[in-house]
């Protein structure tokens, strides 16, 4: 009976080893009063932690119906359907892509990792300015030490030097998905002001004030899903130095990151969009354009705006 | 109706607290131009034909009067029709380049307008003005008249003698009398620019 159970442990252990063909993205130690912003917040934090969701099960969607959308108005509608359901009704935690996408996680296996990193960063600069602490020196000492540490970790860490646009609009699949589902995009680009402006309202020195700060920009992020597409008057995808001037100032390297996080976000729905990509190429294309996010030096802007 | 309202001025609100307070050049007005237009499109607003026959862009510096009132105009134009008029879109921007609104005006299907293998011309048209924007910001001396004091640009289809074809995009500036041509490849990628004679 002994022998049994320890084969069968062995090999239960084996199976749930199966198809995952990257390493583990860990952050350790986790820094003092990591996931605590949704004690004070919680929220915003569930929009986020719906946001990530969201966005995994879009790319698994448009992995499963890949060259297969007759009718891209119907299929948008549908999705941005059950999207505003997980929204109206988030998760309580992360929840892992692998098991709401497991076909994006085969054919993005660096591109998950580096998004999962760089959630973390998101996250844990989320907790730090979420707490009671002078602006001024405490809070940037613990943010620059997250923020080392995230840079520490050289193979997925994002590029802090600032990109221009062509580095999401410059290339050959590019603008697909806005194309093919406009409101959709719009409601991805929400998320992303939703996630830049948060920085900005916790950069209030006061904490009444930044409390409502924080009460009004998730008002904000609702009305500006109200009405899609109409209701989300974006052009163009948010930029931190525009929603976020005083924190992109502050932390212009953060910044800069998060805008590649972003980019590198509507790239991936490009390539997933575009009958130019062929599907055997999805996956080198998903490396190669993740890997420029990365490095420094593709699409590199003259000056950042901050 | 109240609470659509108040919503509204609390997005607005919003959203002006965080504008970029710094003008922004004219080159960076013609592009948010473009990405209005192309935001139209989408969203079907107007005919797509604006993205696939678009030909030229003007803008015009405005002189508010009041806070709410535009400080650019854009003027877009496809190629001519039979009759030689334009279906034009003009487009008002505040002074941080967010379009405020628009106005389309039909005149019929436009003639002539060439037919672009990889990306449509407006994507073309915008490439270029990210060269102009890119070399501007760098202080680049024979760019730097259409970064600051652009006046419109014009595109147009040519071919190599190898037979690629390229996107000639000739724009004019306020400051220079010579006109700037900035040649693209037909995937949107830059090719190169020069000062015409």
């Amino acid at each position: 009976m002994k022998t049994f159970v320890i084969i069968v442990t062995l090999s239960l252990l084996f199976l749930s080893t199966l198809g995952k063909t990257f390493a583990a993205v860990v952050w350790y130690p986790l820094p003092e009063g990591a996931y605590t912003f949704g004690n004070q917040y919680p929220e915003a934090q569930r929009l986020l932690f719906a946001f990530d969701y969201g966005h995994a099960l879009v790319y698994e969607k448009l992995l499963a119906h890949r060259g297969k959308i007759n009718d891209p108005e119907k299929f948008e509608k549908e999705l941005l359907a059950n999207i505003l359901k997980i929204l109206k009704n988030p998760p309580q935690v992360k929840v892992d892509e692998e098991d709401i996408a497991p076909e994006y996680v085969f054919n993005f296996p660096l591109t998950v990792n580096v998004f999962d990193w760089s959630h973390m960063l998101h996250q844990f600069v989320l907790d730090v300015m979420s707490k009671p602490i002078d602006r001024d020196s405490e809070m940037v000492t613990q943010i620059q030490r997250i923020n080392d540490q995230y840079n520490g970790n050289q193979a997925l860490r994002l590029s802090d030097v600032c990109k221009t646009m062509l580095f999401m609009d410059g290339h050959y699949f590019s603008k697909s998905f806005r194309r093919t589902f406009p409101s959709f995009n719009l409601l991805i680009w929400s998320y992303h002001w939703f996630q830049i402006k948060l920085y900005e309202d916790l950069m209030e020195k006061d904490g009444k004030k930044r409390d409502l700060l924080v009460e009004q920009t998730v008002a904000a992020f609702w009305q500006l899903l109200s009405d899609l597409p109409d209701s989300a008057d974006f052009d163009m995808m948010p930029e931190t130095f525009k929603v976020a001037p005083k924190f992109s100032k502050q932390f212009p390297g953060i910044a800069a990151s998060f805008d590649n996080n972003h980019m590198l976000h509507d790239i991936v729905s490009d390539i997933l969009t575009s009958e130019r990509v062929a599907a055997e190429k999805i996956k080198s294309e998903g490396i190669r354009f993740t890997r420029m996010a990365q490095a420094p030096n593709p699409f590199i802007a003259v000056r950042c705006p901050f | 109706m109240k609470i659509r309202v108040t919503s509204f001025m609390l997005i607005t609100l919003l959203f002006l607290n965080n504008a970029y307070a710094e003008k922004v050049v004219n080159a960076k007005g013609a592009e948010l131009t473009l990405h209005r237009l192309e935001r139209l499109v989408f969203l079907k607003k107007i005919n797509e034909s604006f993205l696939t026959k678009f030909r030229s862009l003007e803008l015009f510096v405005l002189e508010p009067q009041t806070p709410e009132d535009p400080s650019y105009k854009s003027l877009v134009k496809e190629y001519a029709n039979a009759n030689g008029s334009h279906n034009v879109l003009s487009v008002f921007l505040d002074e941080n380049g967010k379009a405020m609104l628009h106005e389309a005006a039909s005149a019929g299907d436009a003639q002539g307008a060439p037919t672009w293998p990889e990306t449509d011309p407006v994507t073309l048209s915008e490439n270029a003005l990210h060269f102009v924007l890119e070399e501007g910001a760098k202080g680049n001396p024979e760019i730097l008249p259409f970064y600051n004091a652009f006046l419109s640009l014009e595109i147009s289809q040519a071919s190599n003698p190898d037979g690629s074809i390229k996107a000639h995009v000739k724009m004019v500036s306020k400051n220079q009398p010579k006109a700037l041509l900035v040649i693209m490849n037909s995937d949107g990628t830059f090719n190169s620019s020069k000062i015409l004679d």
